[in-house]
C-alpha cells in the first residue's frame, strides 16, 4: 500500500516536472512565432499626409497578417498619382528598402505617391522552406544599425495552405506548379472570394482603381543568373515612358538598364494583368540579388546587404551570370541605387509626356548618391521620433 | 466559413492537449512522458491560435 503511494507520489512528480517544462518551451516558441509578426518601423516622411491600411480596399483581409500600411505622399497640388510597390516577394528586399527610403526622404511637390512597403506582407513572416535564410538584417547608419526583415516569395502558409498540385491563374486560366498558387505576382487581378493571396492581390488592383493611380511601378529583385535582370519590364501602355526612362538613366547617370515587353502570355504578373484591367501604366523593375542563386554559399546577412558570394563569382567567371559580377558583389546601395534612379526618371519622363499626370519628387537620392554614401547615411533614426510619427 | 474551420480545429487541438495531458499524469513510463510533453506543444500553440 504504501509502495503504490509512493510510485502514485514519484509518477506525478515526473509528469509535473515534464508538464512546466513543455510549458516554458511552448512559451518560449510562442514569443518566437509571434515576433516574427513585427513590421520594422518605418518613419514618415516630409510629405507623407495619410496612411491607410490594405484592408481599406478589400475588407476580407482586415485584421489578418497579410494587412499592410499603405502611405500617402500627397503635395496638395493636382498632378498624377503613382503606386510603388514594395515586397510582392519578402526575399528581394531591395524593393521593400527603396520604398522605405521614399517614404523618409521624397518631397512631393506636385501629384501623389502611393507607397505600399511590405505588399505581400504575410509572407515577410515566414521563410522559404530548406534555404535557411536569416530572419532579419542590418544596415550600417550614422547612428547605429537599423533592422529590417527578410521573409519568403511566397504567401505565409498558415494563411493558404496546402497548395494544390497545379495553380490554375483567374481569370485566365493559365496553368503554373502548384506552389505559384501563394505568388502575389502570379495572382493578379485577384478576385474578392479567392484564396488569400488572389484576395491581397485585388485589394491592391482596387487600391489602383479607386485612387485613380496613373502609374504603378512594382520593384522586384531576382538571381544573378536569371536573363531578366537589371531590366525595366513594361506593360505595352507604358512602353514609351520605360524606353524613355531607360536610355535618360543611361545618359544621365550612367546606369545601365535594359527593356523588355510584358509578355501576352504569361499571366497573373503585374506588368500584365495591371495594365490589362485598370487604367494604370504599369512597369516592373528588377535587380540583382545574389542571396536568390542556387550556386550561392551560405545565406548570411552579410550575403543580403553585400551580395558577395565566392560561389557565385566563379559561376561569374565561366560565363554564368547575366550582369556584370565581380568581387565588389552586389551591394545594396547598387540595388536600391538602381531602384531609386529608375523610379525618379519614370516620374520625370512620365511628368514630361502627360504633363496632366504629373508628378514631381525631390529629395531621394539616386544611384550615385548612394553609392557615394551608402544607403544607411540616408534612413531615419526611429528612436528619435514619437509613436505617431512611425 | 473558415474562421468557423479555424476554431473547430482549435477546439479539437485543445481536445487532445487534455488526452496528452491525462496520458502524462497516468503513465508510468517516463520516456512515455516526456514523448507526451513534447507532442504537448504544437498543439498547446495551435489551442491558443498561436501559428
Amino acid at each position: 500500500m504504501v509502495d503504490k503511494e509512493v510510485d502514485r507520489r514519484r509518477r506525478y512528480t515526473k509528469a509535473t516536472i515534464v508538464l512546466i517544462t513543455t510549458l516554458v518551451f511552448t512559451f518560449a516558441a510562442s514569443k518566437l512565432i509571434m515576433s516574427s509578426y513585427e513590421v520594422e518601423p518605418i518613419v514618415k516622411g516630409p510629405s507623407v499626409r495619410e496612411v491607410k491600411r490594405l484592408s481599406h480596399y478589400h475588407p476580407g483581409i482586415a485584421g489578418t497578417p497579410g494587412d499592410t500600411d499603405v502611405y500617402f505622399l500627397d503635395s496638395g497640388t493636382p498632378g498624377g498619382t503613382a503606386l510603388m510597390l514594395g515586397g510582392i516577394h519578402a526575399t528581394e528586399v531591395a524593393g521593400m528598402l527603396t520604398s522605405v527610403l521614399f517614404i523618409e526622404t521624397a518631397q512631393v511637390n506636385q501629384g501623389r505617391l502611393i507607397i505600399i512597403p511590405h505588399s505581400n506582407n504575410s509572407a515577410f513572416a515566414t521563410q522559404p522552406a530548406e534555404d535557411a535564410f536569416v530572419p532579419v538584417f542590418y544596415i550600417e547608419t550614422g547612428w547605429g544599425k537599423r533592422w529590417f526583415r527578410l521573409g519568403d516569395r511566397l504567401t505565409n502558409p498558415v494563411l493558404q495552405w496546402p497548395d494544390p498540385d497545379a495553380y490554375a491563374h483567374y481569370p485566365s486560366g493559365q496553368i503554373l506548379s502548384g506552389s505559384e498558387v501563394r505568388n502575389l505576382n502570379r495572382a493578379f487581378p485577384g478576385r474578392p472570394d479567392g484564396l488569400y493571396t488572389e484576395q491581397v492581390a485585388y485589394a491592391i488592383t482596387q487600391l489602383i482603381i479607386e485612387e485613380d493611380c496613373d502609374l504603378v511601378v512594382d520593384m522586384h529583385e531576382a538571381s544573378a543568373m536569371y536573363p531578366v535582370v537589371n531590366v525595366m519590364v513594361s506593360h505595352a501602355n507604358a512602353m514609351d515612358i520605360a524606353g524613355m526612362a531607360a536610355m535618360t538613366m543611361d545618359f544621365e547617370e550612367g546606369v545601365y538598364i535594359g527593356v523588355e515587353a510584358s509578355p501576352e502570355g504569361l499571366r497573373g504578373l503585374t506588368h500584365r494583368e495591371v495594365g490589362d484591367h485598370t487604367q494604370a501604366k504599369v512597369i516592373l523593375m528588377e535587380t540583382a540579388n545574389p542571396i536568390m542563386d542556387y550556386v550561392r554559399g551560405k545565406a548570411t546577412e552579410e550575403l543580403v546587404v553585400t551580395g558577395k558570394d565566392e560561389f557565385l563569382l566563379m559561376a561569374a567567371e565561366r560565363g554564368m551570370v547575366t550582369i556584370p559580377y565581380d568581387e565588389n558583389g552586389v551591394p545594396i546601395e547598387e540595388r536600391v541605387g538602381r531602384h531609386s534612379s529608375g523610379m525618379q526618371q519614370i516620374l520625370s519622363i512620365m511628368s514630361m509626356m502627360y504633363p496632366d499626370s504629373a508628378i514631381e519628387v525631390e529629395g531621394v537620392p539616386k544611384h550615385a548618391e548612394l553609392k557615394e554614401h551608402g544607403l544607411g547615411q540616408f534612413l531615419k533614426n526611429p528612436s528619435d521620433f514619437s509613436q505617431e510619427a512611425l | 466559413m473558415s474562421t468557423f474551420i479555424s476554431i473547430a480545429y482549435s477546439i479539437l487541438c485543445g481536445l487532445m492537449c487534455i488526452g496528452l495531458i491525462y496520458k502524462l499524469y497516468k503513465s508510468d513510463d517516463v520516456y512515455e512522458q516526456i514523448t507526451c510533453g513534447i507532442a504537448l506543444v504544437p498543439f498547446l500553440l495551435r489551442t491558443f491560435q498561436i501559428r
